[in-house]
């Protein structure tokens, strides 16, 4: 009786809520929209009060390629609900709900929360999605003229397509553990296949990374750039806009990027995380790999990801499958 | 053995190697086996392979064994998963097909340059030498498997030790690596041959690879914030407290740090949270956690130094007791800042502290902490003394009665700025805030002996805060912001280890509960939970930290 007494008036089991980590990765795939940036400051933070009071219903239905109901997938939820503190773009956060597992028939739902906008996940191990398994749909009044997907209604759930995921032979993971950079700017090149701390004898990579790094100022900081470079014919790289993946673009890709950080820059920092997608061997191979490039101390690269081997677009999250 | 090499030099240079992971870059590299780029692993009696006496009791699934009944050196197996941390690898490179005389038996020796030397060999499961026994559960439990989970023998300074090749397992693919595993069984400083003998005539023989065995307490430092003999509760004092005097002092529990060679400028001081008060539960937690995060860190590739920060915290009654370590954890702050501004400038110090040690960091920031790093785990501080932001306070306690201003000894905004980067480490989740809440809400403005602490707003500044000091006697202001946070301040927030949307002086938070971490409801599980299940982990800390960390594959 003391504890459900303490726990009523004091502090109830948390959800998570927007991190500052998530918060930085959304924004760095969100371009400030021209009409937002030029919008009063005072309508903008009306507009997110009314916004992230909407009401929200939504009615989901799993199946497999054949139609058929996939019970017991996991949906998980972001319900973009919290005003932002600071105000500053992008304004709105979001909390993670519980997830919930879709029932004998496939369907699952979510009624009796309010949001601007509810970004929802379907997922079974084991499985993989047709087409996007993952729906961003606003909500409020003033953004529902964005949405690709028709809101759905208990009438009309919104389908979502699964079917058995990739054989274990047609993927790897990567992860390279940190790499050093050579300090001299020279190139070092990777092969995403292996785990090689050392690099590859030129040639023999899948990608090279070099980086300069400038003097460091009184303030601390200094400028680093680093450049990643695809070593195969045909390899490509792009930085990619979504935080989770599971399908890599057809093209769009650069045979190089650049990680690069002024010192002038109000957000430096001597750390970078980037998402990308890759294509590797004659583009034949599609991959994700996150690349996390550390300046200060040790001087490194440290690479995440996987790579599908059979030509096909799809791709898993990392740690989907564990030991 | 001396005799033979000098008098044969071309012997020893006939392809027959043996190595170990000299550098810790997980690589066993030899002349011609292991990544071609990787340095060679090349040890000397100055600059050995070090690693630790197997003295730990891991014979659970889950934690370790307390009181130690026996040390697992002395078992003729791999206790538990968790045990196999406690070894190391060592590879047996046999010359090309064609350079291989025809033997009978592969022997080891070891040729004794200080102490009495002694390490148990085991087969290693994995063909291909590699760590993977510590990266999944599944080799893990392969190398417990009966064909792999038996001793082969012990290589002792001054004997030999024949392994007939009959009895060898297979070898890798291609056919010249044999791979073994072992735990440190007597300290001492060797240097391990291998040789290839028939009837006894050595026929070829490796160069050694130096390898030294020291106590696991020799490899990283303790260091303890005494509570002064005599000092009463802040409570038990009729007047304001006496002044409190603090300091750190080395705590070698019998075993002198001794720095490793290989010790890089990295400096890792890692802070206790809260701790049971029992004859030899510091103790305990020293082998339990201190020791297991060395370790762990060790198999990432960590060559830095850890030191084991214990303050003086107390845990006898259970929520009387967060308080009153709230309160040593506030005076601890400034000793922990000055023990790490005792090191050298060219060393870079990282702090991180677990649970309720992030109060003496915060305390240790506040008083003006200069480290490379700071790294809050599952910090049982409120988030509102790290960041102001008012979307943190909880629905329903807006205008709940407590001190607000930390000058005032409120939580409000305590942490205004850091000279280090600052990351905290949460997991909403995480069971233990629970009971941290119940502290908070039921246990602060209460003492024992029905004293009790008070906080009148309305009173002029200075008399605000005040004890009373029994059931007939009178009451004292409490002028220490320190006594008023620990005793009397409610948290209006959720603590800063279960609080995803901290800022203000937090660079990043990272959610220990999501994927690859998984913490679930564990909070102590970066020592609890069995090797294989951490490594993302302690890779996180290393990279939080700017130092470099294996491959999870390697």
């Amino acid at each position: 009786m003391l504890v459900g007494a303490a726990l009523a008036g004091c502090v109830a089991q948390p959800v998570s809520q927007t991190t500052s980590s998530d918060l930085a990765a959304y924004r760095a795939q969100l371009e400030v929209p021209d009409w937002l940036a030029a919008m009063d400051p005072q309508e903008i933070s009306d507009l997110v009060d009314q916004a992230i009071e909407t009401p929200i219903a939504f009615y989901g239905r799993v199946v497999d390629t054949q139609g058929e109901p996939v019970p017991d997938a996991r949906v998980s939820f972001a319900v973009f609900d919290t005003r932002l503190e600071p105000f500053e773009f992008p304004y709105v956060g979001w909390t993670l709900l519980p997830d919930v597992n879709t029932g004998r028939d496939g369907s699952f739902e979510l009624v009796d929360v309010n949001g601007s906008s509810l970004y929802v996940r379907v997922e079974k191990a084991g499985w993989k999605a047709v087409g996007n398994s993952k729906r961003h749909l606003r909500y409020s009044v003033q953004t529902q003229h964005m949405n690709r997907y028709r809101l759905p209604t208990e009438a009309e759930p919104m389908v979502f397509e699964l079917t058995p995921g990739l054989p274990l032979e047609d993927y790897y993971y990567v992860h390279s553990g940190a790499v050093l950079i050579p300090r001299d700017g020279r190139e070092i090149e990777y092969r995403l296949d292996t785990v090689n701390p050392y690099g590859v004898p030129a040639g023999e990579g899948d990608l090279a990374v070099s980086c300069d790094k400038g003097s460091v100022r009184a303030d601390g900081r200094w400028d680093w750039s680093c450049t990643i470079r695809m070593t195969r014919a045909g390899g490509g790289i792009q930085l990619q806009r979504e935080i989770v993946l599971e399908q890599a673009p057809e093209a769009g890709y650069m045979p190089a990027i650049e990680i690069s950080m002024a010192a002038d820059d109000p957000n430096w920092d001597h750390r970078a995380d980037r998402f990308t997608y890759v294509s590797l061997r004659e583009g034949h191979y599609y991959g994700h790999l996150t690349f996390r490039i550390r300046t200060d101390g040790d001087y490194y690269f440290d690479i995440d990801g996987m790579v599908n081997v059979t030509g096909s677009r799809e791709l898993e999250t990392l740690y989907s499958v564990s030991d | 053995m001396l005799a033979l090499a000098a008098l044969c030099p071309a012997v020893a240079m006939a392809g027959l190697e043996v190595a170990v992971d000299w550098n810790g870059d997980g690589i066993l590299r030899t002349s011609d086996h292991g990544d071609p780029l990787a340095p060679l692993d090349q040890s000397t009696p100055g600059k050995p392979f070090i690693f630790w006496l197997n003295t730990d009791q891991d014979d659970q699934d889950y934690y370790e064994t307390w009181p130690l009944d026996r040390a697992d050196y002395e078992t003729d197996g791999i206790d538990s998963l968790r045990d196999l941390e406690d070894f190391a690898r060592l590879l047996v490179r046999l010359p090309a097909p064609g350079r291989q005389p025809v033997s009978k038996a592969l022997r080891f020796t070891a040729e004794g340059r200080g102490g009495e030397f002694a390490i148990n060999i085991y087969h290693a499961a994995d063909r291909e030498c590699g760590n993977v026994h510590l990266l999944k559960r599944s080799a893990g439990e392969r190398q417990r498997e009966a064909a792999w989970d038996r001793q082969v023998g012990v290589i002792r300074a001054g004997e030999t030790l024949d392994i007939p090749l009959t009895r060898m397992p297979p070898s890798s693919a291609d056919n010249r690596s044999h791979c073994f595993l072992f735990e440190g069984r007597h300290e001492g400083l060797a240097g391990v041959r291998v040789a290839l003998v028939r009837d006894g005539a050595v026929l070829m023989q490796s160069e050694p690879a130096w390898i030294s065995i020291r106590h696991v307490k020799r490899l990283y430092e303790r260091v303890v914030i005494p509570w002064p003999e005599g000092r009463k509760d802040a409570w038990d004092y009729e007047q304001p407290p006496p002044p409190l005097e603090l300091n750190w002092q080395d705590d070698p529990q019998g075993f002198a740090f001794e720095p490793p060679w290989h010790e890089t400028d990295d400096v890792i001081v890692w802070v206790y949270g809260w701790l049971k008060t029992a004859p030899g539960m510091y103790e305990m937690s020293t082998v339990h956690s201190g020791e297991t995060i060395y370790k762990r860190l060790w198999h990432r590739g960590y060559r830095g130094r850890l030191v084991m920060f214990h303050w003086p915290t107390i845990k006898q009654k259970i929520t009387l007791g967060l308080m009153r370590s709230e309160y040593r954890g506030y005076k601890s702050g400034p000793v922990l800042a000055d023990h790490v501004h005792s090191y050298p400038p060219d060393k870079r110090v990282h702090v991180t502290a677990h649970s309720l040690g992030g109060i003496p960091l915060a305390a240790a920031l506040a008083a003006g902490m200069e480290a490379d790093t700071v790294v809050f785990q599952a910090s049982a501080i409120p988030a509102e003394a790290l960041d102001p932001n008012p979307a943190l306070i909880l629905p329903g306690l807006e205008n709940i009665t407590t001190p607000i201003a930390p000058d005032e000894g409120g939580y409000h905004h305590y942490l205004r700025d850091s000279r280090s980067r600052v990351y905290s480490l949460y997991n909403t989740a995480d069971i233990t805030f629970f009971g941290w809440n119940i502290a908070q809400k039921q246990m602060k403005q209460s003492a024992p002996w029905f004293k009790s602490y008070r906080w009148d707003p309305g009173a002029p500044e200075g008399e605000r805060a005040t004890l009373k000091t029994g059931l007939f006697s009178g009451s004292r202001p409490v002028t220490d912001p320190d006594e008023v946070r620990a005793f009397i301040a409610h948290a209006r927030t959720h603590a800063l280890g279960a609080e995803p949307r901290v800022r203000g002086v937090v660079h990043e938070a990272f959610d220990l509960d999501r994927a690859p971490y998984h913490f679930g409801t564990g909070h102590v599980v970066a020592w609890a939970w069995n090797p294989q299940r951490t490594t993302a982990f302690y890779n996180l800390v290393l990279d939080l930290f700017n130092i470099r960390y294996n491959s999870e594959f390697l």
